[in-house]
């Protein structure tokens, strides 16, 4: 079962109408997935301006290509996927900040002086993931992708997905420290060797990564 | 194996709430949007309309020139001197009311055309006279549309592209070696 928010269903009259390009229909599509489509784009680019920029942007291409939708699935699941690829281009184009050590980030912030050992929040936690990391924890987490379905949208192999959902709760546990309990991560490990692909992937996220091992994960 | 969805409950995470409403900005978007697909297609219509008269003045030169006062019938079909290219009138054309004089010059012409296909051709295979009935429709629904907005280049360019299909249709079923209606 997933935890998404997208599951609203959509009239067929309203869909119809939409389609023929009547403005009051397109509206009212973008009332009710609004919020869910600026959810999911913060969760994934976890950056408020770009997260409306690339709500902004699915809903117009959304909009625009009604047409395509060919109703052999639910229509949430058919903009989310929308709205998923276009969160993902734009966490690819998005500059990339330097790393700074979570020590540093405590050695900047004396307010926070042993956060560390009280464990962060989960939203905290969260946002400090690598970027493709938190990605792929929310797809498959959240919003219930299988890793075949991730990694199409990354446009790489499913063991890609794999490695990067073990890796983030890893993270996640770590960042989170002893006091977090997760339901039983303890098993989570990739089910195939990464390929070579993703070794090189692996690699350019690695010590000398613009992504931060720490602080702060975010697009802005 | 990652068989436990959702180990750390990060669907309890309160959902972010959207910083405004993005409706008028995507519907502005769409607007435009659609106002440029609009223009393109009515542009592509006039190249795709000045290419088929350029072709249809070197293949059949007796066509009206743009600039001819109207002829009677028995003149049409009479070949007068090769017109101009409506194609150079057009694609020279800047301003919209020069747009709007070769659209309309080339309606004309099509419309002789047509006439003079029609008597060649005699009655249609009722597979094409689906097709000519259909097309003879919307003529006569942009017809009406142009009675309400004589002046809209859009409208214009729509009738020139369906009298371009009805000249092809009419073509398309003329044997022109034996003036015999084609099976379509």
């Amino acid at each position: 079962m997933s935890g998404s928010a997208f599951d609203i269903t959509l009239d067929d009259v309203t869909l119809a109408r939409a389609r023929r390009g009547d403005e009051a229909a397109r509206e009212r599509i973008f009332r009710l997935y609004h919020q869910p489509v600026y959810a999911i784009a913060y969760r994934v680019c976890q950056c408020p301006e770009l997260a409306q920029d690339v709500t902004q942007e699915a809903f117009i291409n959304a909009l625009e290509r009604l047409r395509q939708f060919r109703g052999d699935s639910p229509f949430w699941g058919w903009l989310r996927r929308v709205v998923v690829n276009h969160a993902i281009s734009a966490l690819r184009r998005a500059p990339k900040h330097d790393a700074i050590e979570l020590e540093e980030y405590h050695a900047a912030a004396p307010g926070d002086a042993g956060r560390v050992e009280l464990g962060l929040d989960l939203a905290d936690a969260l946002s400090r993931l690598d970027p493709e990391d938190r990605a792929v924890v929310w797809l498959y987490d959240v919003e219930g992708y299988n890793h075949a379905e991730i990694a199409g949208f990354f446009g790489l192999t499913a063991s890609f997905s794999k490695t990067r959902l073990s890796r983030a709760r890893a993270r996640l546990r770590e960042l989170m420290g002893p006091g977090m309990n997760p339901r039983d991560t303890s098993t989570d490990q990739p089910a195939s060797e990464p390929t070579e692909r993703d070794h090189d992937r692996e690699q350019a996220t690695s010590g000398k990564s613009p992504y931060p091992a720490g602080v702060p994960a975010g697009g802005c | 194996m990652n068989d436990i969805r959702d180990p750390f409950r990060l669907a309890s995470l309160p959902q972010p709430e959207p910083p405004g409403d993005a409706w008028p900005a995507v519907a502005a978007a769409l607007r435009q949007r659609q106002r440029r697909r609009r223009l393109y297609r009515a542009a592509a219509g006039m190249v795709l309309a000045a290419g088929l008269t350029a072709w249809l003045q070197t293949d059949f030169p007796g066509l009206p020139n743009p600039g001819d006062p109207p002829r009677s019938a028995a003149a049409d079909s009479a070949a007068a001197t090769p017109a101009e290219s409506t194609a150079q009138a057009t694609a020279s054309s800047a301003s919209p009311e020069r747009t709007l004089a070769a659209l309309m010059s080339l309606s004309q012409q099509l419309e002789a055309r047509l006439r003079r296909l029609r008597t060649d051709t005699g009655p249609m295979p009722s597979g094409a006279l689906v097709y000519q009935i259909e097309l003879e429709d919307l003529v006569a629904q942009v017809d009406d549309a142009l009675s309400r907005q004589p002046d809209s280049p859009t409208l214009w360019s729509q009738r020139v592209n369906l009298l371009l299909d009805l000249n092809q249709l009419y073509w398309q079923s003329l044997r022109p070696e034996t003036g015999q209606v084609a099976s379509l």
